[in-house]
């Protein structure tokens, strides 16, 4: 009650004296401490579980709090992290070698006993995981002291990548297990420990002097401050309070690029697309999925959605730098309305249909291609009235199968064509699978493709995987949506990535970053 | 004034008793899930995470059993722990309640401070220049709403002026300085509205009680204009004012929901609005009952100084 009056007496002195109190303390905002680098995310993270996904900031913070056995570097390619080596006796197994003298941010050693309670976590359907589809058919098994042995009941071309992705972040067995808060507690490895934390509102991380990367991190302190509201985050990096917001407002992407003192990188990120409800006639017509296909006008989404800042999608969403890309099948899905109408007419719908779809109402980008694609539907006679929900309420309609079709914006998995598994096979444990879907051909091209391990052979089936996939368009694939970091000229280091880092990209640079 | 108090305390406590059922109910009767949101994602809803969890979390019992669970740890001043973050509710409500509690005074301080000499300005100068003007401003005031306001003083102050921080909060302990002005641009966007009205009311009364006869004889007696005003007629003008900020206190509150979201400010109003997105029922339910009891500390609080101005009030009680 004191502290309250005396605020109270402090605020009527700041009242009167704002602009004076103000103009002192804005110096002190805009010079920064040394090595303190103030960082607007957009998501406000409330559940810290290194295990459980919870929106792209959460992955910058345990990406940084935590370290898994291998990471991603700034060039995309696997290096060691808590594991010096790994090798593959065989294409369902990689056995690790653990770094010596890795220490928890609590002191405590890393031991193998730790990676395989922190796997097994993963695994255990208690925990509810985001990686536990792909390491359910796992055994993980403790060679000796510093080896760790994974092995899955058939060859999985794309483990090590699910193994180097933030969420299979390693654990402290004795400290989990001491009945710590984990959902707002962080004990990690890695190069940034959690010194403050208010859930949803900031963190401010400190440099762990024990981190076992020489040299690393560079920065003394990271200031998060969670901001939803767009604007604000925008205004709060203009006037000097923040030195680098993630998630740029496409809106706002060119304003921050044409001013001097601001460097702005964006990269395709996540994909949209239109999901259908395949338990439903007549979505469950692949010919009526197709027809809508190619009704959508890409170039406009991207045009007016996306403030020019999305990159149609006439084929599959496999990035064209993927060793995977197809060339070949670019163009098989374009604007082309008589084929729509003849697609529709041949499935029995000539005379047009009504569809609803379910669009969150918290973005423009969701609400503006809404707007378009139900223009683009209606000249082929498909009445499509839009639903504007709140993320739950999506969520819940979803999995609860209650909708036609709605559009969402997929972040990209994987990197590795194996995501394909993970977006639309009928055994994922990702929520925003196709419900309804399921396709033999398109399995076994899956199945056989996770299988190999050569990348050649991998191509031509994933080909044939994506071929597949646009003949019987569970998801319309729109556009890339290009994700942007826009930072003062002070912050250097940061290097921005495309695809299914994008996400991650902040905080595999974190440690590399200093301030000038 | 005991027995006053006394019937004033207890009607308060029955309100907050009515409260706590209907915020109960509200927050069930949204539709949404929070197993749902939290495992939907993450696990595609699987039927049998889902109902572990529901398990885990008591939401599979009847609403009637987690009322009473709820209400009897209340009772306790326990507030259960938070669905997403599973921390203690009341750890939040303590950090969050102050930082709102802020943002009124603040709002209050600016409505009072620059209200009352508006008021009295416009009213002491009526029919001249400079009391059109302070007529104007505080028309002005009132009439532009929160989100208008603090929009124009986050572009003018802190993007174009960079004179103060556009939004955010620092804690008071790391950055007193800091913490303050940080304070300032949303003082002024919830304080400015209600300035405009304790303007208007100030100008009104004050017109009205310069007509009175002990206000003539003090003229009479050869006292000037102004000091006749302030001496003699003002503290019998402030009846009305202080009823109007008793009563527009409370809208203070509401206000802090568009602020708290326009300044980046993490007071109660925030915490209400992120929980019940992710339909965290112990903090929505907690956050509401803590609404419910400023609302009704701040009306009883009102009624005091009412009562202490106008013993009318006392008697009628």
């Amino acid at each position: 009650m004191e502290m309250t009056r005396r605020s109270f007496a402090l605020t009527g002195l700041t009242a009167l004296t704002g602009l004076a109190l103000g103009g002192t303390s804005l110096s002190a905002f805009a010079a920064g401490k040394a090595g303190t680098l103030r960082y607007g995310t957009v998501t406000e993270v409330t559940n810290i579980d290194p295990h459980i996904y919870a929106g792209n900031s959460w992955k910058v913070l345990i990406g940084v709090l935590y370290s898994p056995l291998v990471t991603f570097d700034t060039k995309g390619e696997i290096v060691p992290a808590v594991a010096e080596s790994w090798e593959q006796p065989d294409a369902a197994t990689i056995v690790f070698r653990l770094r010596e003298g890795v220490t928890f941010h609590d002191g405590s050693a890393l031991t193998a006993d730790d990676v395989v309670f922190s796997l097994e976590r993963i695994r255990d359907e208690a925990t509810g995981a985001t990686l536990r589809g792909y390491l359910v058919d796992c055994t993980i098994a403790k060679v000796d002291e510093r080896t760790v042995e994974v092995k899955k009941s058939e060859p999985d071309a794309s483990l090590l990548s699910v193994l180097a992705l933030p969420e299979a972040a390693m654990v402290s067995k004795a400290w989990v297990e001491s009945g710590v808060n984990i959902k707002s507690q962080a004990n990690g490895t890695g190069p940034f420990t959690l010194a403050e934390y208010e859930s949803g509102v900031r963190a401010r991380l400190a440099a762990n002097p024990s981190y076992f990367i020489e040299g690393e991190p560079k920065l003394e302190t990271v200031d998060f401050r969670m901001i939803k509201s767009d604007d604000a985050r925008v205004s709060a990096l203009r006037s000097g309070q923040l030195d680098m917001i993630d998630f740029v407002p496409w809106k706002d992407i060119d304003m921050l690029a044409r001013m001097p003192n601001f460097e702005v990188d964006s990269a395709s990120g996540a994909f949209m697309s239109v999901w259908f409800n395949a338990t439903r006639a007549p979505f469950d017509d692949p010919r009526v999925r197709r027809a809508m296909a190619f009704a959508v006008d890409r170039e406009a989404i991207s045009r007016a959605a996306f403030f020019g800042h999305g990159t149609p999608i006439f084929s599959a969403p496999t990035p064209e730098d993927s060793p995977y890309y197809n060339a070949d099948l670019k163009g098989t899905v374009s604007l082309d309305i008589e084929k729509a109408k003849a697609l529709l007419a041949e499935a029995g719908h000539g005379e047009g249909l009504d569809m609803e779809l379910i669009v969150y109402q918290g973005l423009g980008i969701y609400t503006t291609t809404a707007q378009i694609l139900q223009a683009n539907l209606k000249e082929i006679g498909v009445n499509v009235s839009i639903r504007l929900v709140e993320w739950s309420d999506l969520v819940s309609r979803k999995n609860g199968a209650d909708y036609d079709a709605m559009i969402y914006g997929v972040s990209m998995k994987l990197n590795d064509p194996d995501a394909y598994s993970y977006y639309l096979g009928s055994e994922s444990a990702y929520w925003a699978k196709p419900i309804g879907y399921r396709d033999e051909t398109l399995e076994a091209l899956l199945d056989e493709g996770r299988q190999l391990t050569d990348q050649g052979a991998r191509k031509a089936v994933y080909a044939k995987a994506e071929e597949r996939i646009l003949e019987t368009m569970p998801w319309i694939f729109i556009n890339y949506r290009e994700q942007a970091q826009a930072y003062t000229r002070k912050v250097k280091g940061y290097v921005h990535l495309g695809g299914a880092l994008s996400e991650a990209a902040p905080a595999i640079s974190l440690p590399k970053i200093a301030l000038d | 004034m005991l027995r006053f108090l006394g019937h004033r305390l207890s009607s308060a406590l029955l309100t907050l008793a009515i409260a706590a059922v209907a915020v109960f109910l509200v927050a069930r009767m949204i539709p949404g899930d929070p197993v749902m949101i939290m495992l939907g994602e993450a696990t595609g809803g699987d039927p049998a995470a889902v109902a572990r969890m529901r398990n885990e979390l008591g939401l599979d019992r009847s609403l009637f059993v987690q009322f009473s669970n709820w209400a009897m740890r209340l009772l306790q001043g326990d507030f259960g722990v938070s669905i997403r973050s599973g921390e203690p509710v009341l750890d939040d409500l303590l950090l969050r309640i102050p930082r709102s509690l802020e943002l009124i005074a603040g709002g209050l301080l600016v409505a009072v401070l620059l209200g009352l000499p508006l008021g009295i300005l416009s009213a002491r100068n009526r029919g001249r220049l400079s009391g059109a003007i302070s007529s104007i401003v505080s028309v002005i005031g009132f009439s532009a709403p929160v989100f208008v306001s603090g929009v124009i003083l986050v572009v003018v102050f802190g993007v174009w002026l960079q004179v103060l921080p556009s939004s955010g909060y620092v804690p008071f302990a790391d950055d007193p300085l800091l913490h303050l002005s940080c304070l300032v641009l949303p003082s002024l966007a919830i304080g400015l509205n209600f300035m405009g009205v304790v303007a208007r009311v100030t100008r009104a009364s004050l017109i009205d009680t310069m007509d009175n006869d002990y206000v003539a004889l003090a003229r009479a007696k050869g006292l000037s204009r102004g000091r006749a005003m302030i001496r003699h007629a003002l503290p019998n003008a402030m009846v009305p004012v202080i009823a109007i900020i008793g009563i527009r206190a409370g809208n203070l509150l509401g206000g802090t929901v568009i602020v708290e979201a326009l300044f980046d400010w993490p007071g109660l109003s925030s915490l209400l609005v992120s929980a019940s997105f992710s339909r965290d029922y112990p903090v929505i339910q907690g956050s509401l009952i803590a609404i419910f009891a400023i609302f009704i500390l701040i009306s009883l609080l009102i009624d005091l100084a009412q009562s202490f101005f106008d013993p009318r009030v006392r008697a009628t009680a």
